[in-house]
């Protein structure tokens, strides 16, 4: 295994993080068999109590799973150079089969974990336990997650060597290849462009009734719009954002924009996407926990927030994505027309 | 008239599953109407202090229910039971525990500070409330400068000063002689005639059988041998 501090840091991490919500997990199925809040036994008083305690370490270690998305993205790219062939983090994911799948595990606990946190801290804003039984049903399901997740990184790092030639991210992210990734570099410019603005604006928009209104279909409507542009914005970054931003009519990587060539501006690009995303797709999620009688004035404050905030990191997005189509020298009309 | 206070098979144990596990409390049940001057009674080791700690919320049970005006403080997490007992008690302990080289009117302030009270309004309320205890006079001394009978007084004010349902005196003549002791029940009485109700933890003749106690509990071996109602 290649001894990068990155990848102890990640693997140590995932790995304390996997012990907590094991231990957590243990006291999970006590609380889905013995909870019973209107007993005051012993037993439950003791469950109670726990609870919290348990609580705080696990978001600890799921707080460590959300930093570490970052953490594997920088990592990967750092260790690229290692690699006959890599030029940045692309390379470093094809040089094992479980790249790719160790990356996906990562966005995956990224957003569980995030909706965890914000379950318990509903859970901690009423008195009567609202929530203990559903949080930690969710942890019971993450706790196999974040195993896996530990596997692939485990097994992805492991299996990596230096001797092996991996293929760069200019033949994996092209027009001519085959996959999704290919797909996505060939989309046509302008309707992507079309579709990126249109959700995104649409997407802003959703949030005016939103913020005027307490209807819960609003709410549904910006949480579906907020996933939506999620996706349209990662294959927008493939098609034509990285475009503007290497100035580059065939260059597509989505991570190459992690360097400092670049002014690392994929961290940024990508934490305002993820963040607008994931405070975007929680006020739908989360609106049926308005019936429960002790969260609803608590939802109804902290949703507002979260509305707020999903405007304010996809307008960062959007502003970061088309200061290089404004702002740029590059110009993609002449290659348009030349096919 | 519905309770203020309700215990239900209170039980409290400490160092539980260890060789020195102890049970303090056992089984308790009671309860104590507005407006009250309760007193439990009994040997030292009885219970007495344990049983005011539980009610206080200054510690949690092992089993049972305490409902504080009907709401359930034995399930209350510790970041809503601080609110609990800031807003609904004010205790007044054996020791006074009062700190000695903070000046008096400080001292009776302390428990305002986390409510971010505006200062002015701050220092009126300590004032009258030292002023309703006669040591206005003593508003600028350090507590260490003071009698025991008047640190008594200044430990009545402060736990007055946020305006409690509920007062909470442990063992409050203990150090007491018998003059000021009388002198503390006549403030008791008075602080009674506010509507407030009071829990006094003692084995004190002069305190239980006075005639401002309403209630009398009886208390052995962390258990109640008996309750008189006067």
């Amino acid at each position: 295994m290649i001894l990068h501090p990155g990848i102890l840091a990640l693997i140590c991490g995932s790995g304390i993080a996997l012990l907590m919500l094991i231990y957590a997990g243990g006291l999970g199925v006590k609380i889905l068999r013995r909870w019973d809040f209107r007993s005051s036994s012993e037993e439950q008083l003791i469950l109670e109590r726990k609870t919290y305690l348990v609580s705080t370490i696990v978001s600890y270690a799921l707080g460590f799973e959300i930093f570490s998305v970052l953490l594997f993205a920088f990592t990967v790219d750092e260790i690229h150079s290692l690699f006959v062939g890599a030029m940045c983090a692309t390379g470093s994911l094809n040089a094992n089969p479980l790249g790719w799948y160790a990356l996906y595990a990562k966005i995956t606990v990224f957003f569980s974990a995030a909706l965890w946190l914000v379950l318990n801290y509903l859970d901690g804003r009423a008195d009567d336990f609202p929530l203990v039984k559903r949080k930690f049903a969710l942890l019971l399901l993450l706790t196999p997650l974040v195993g896996v997740e530990l596997y692939l990184q485990v097994a992805y790092f492991l299996g990596l060597h230096p001797d092996v030639i991996t293929s760069c991210c200019g033949s994996l992210f092209s027009e001519s290849g085959s996959g999704i990734s290919a797909d996505l570099a060939g989309l046509a410019v302008e309707p992507t462009m079309a579709a990126f603005y249109g959700t995104g604006l649409l997407f802003l928009g959703s949030a005016l009734p939103c913020l005027k209104r307490q209807t819960a279909l609003f709410r549904y409507l910006f949480s579906l719009l907020a996933a939506l542009f999620f996706l349209v914005s990662i294959a927008a970054i493939v098609s034509f954002i990285s475009l503007y931003i290497y100035e580059l009519p065939t260059h597509h990587c989505p991570f190459d924009i992690l360097q400092k060539n670049y002014g690392f501006v994929g961290y940024p690009l990508y934490l305002s996407l993820f963040g607008g995303a994931l405070f975007g797709i929680l006020p739908g999620i989360f609106q049926p926990l308005k019936k429960i009688s002790s969260l609803t004035p608590e939802v109804g404050r902290v949703e507002r927030k979260w509305i707020l905030l999903a405007v304010f990191f996809t307008a960062c997005f959007l502003a970061l994505a088309t200061w290089p189509i404004v702002f740029g020298q590059f110009r993609m009309a002449g290659y348009s027309l030349n096919g | 008239m519905d309770a203020l206070i309700r215990t239900e098979n209170l039980s409290k144990v400490y160092n539980p599953r260890r060789p020195d596990e102890f049970q303090a409390l056992a089984d308790i049940s009671l309860t104590v109407a507005p407006g009250e001057v309760a007193v439990f009674k009994g040997p030292s080791g009885s219970g007495k202090t344990s049983l005011l700690s539980l009610i206080g919320c200054m510690s949690r049970p092992t089993a049972g229910r305490i409902l504080v005006a009907g709401k359930d403080v034995a399930k209350l997490p510790e970041r809503f039971l601080t609110r609990v007992r800031r807003d609904t008690f004010g205790f007044i302990f054996q020791q006074f525990n009062l700190i000695r080289d903070l000046s008096v009117l400080e001292n009776v302030l302390l428990p305002l500070y986390p409510l971010k009270t505006p200062l002015g309004e701050m220092r009126q309320r300590g004032e009258e409330a030292l002023a309703r205890l006669g040591i206005e006079n003593k508003v600028s001394l350090k507590v260490r400068q003071l009698s025991g009978g008047e640190q008594q007084r200044v430990a009545i004010a402060r736990a007055l000063i946020n305006d409690p349902q509920i007062v909470i005196a442990d063992e409050p003549t203990a150090h007491l002689d018998s003059r000021l002791s009388a002198d503390l029940l006549d403030i008791l009485g008075e602080i009674n005639r506010l509507g407030k109700t009071i829990l006094i933890a003692t084995h004190d003749p002069l305190v239980y059988e006075h005639s401002l106690v309403t209630r009398t509990i009886a208390m052995k071996d962390g258990r109640v041998e008996g309750v008189s109602q006067i």
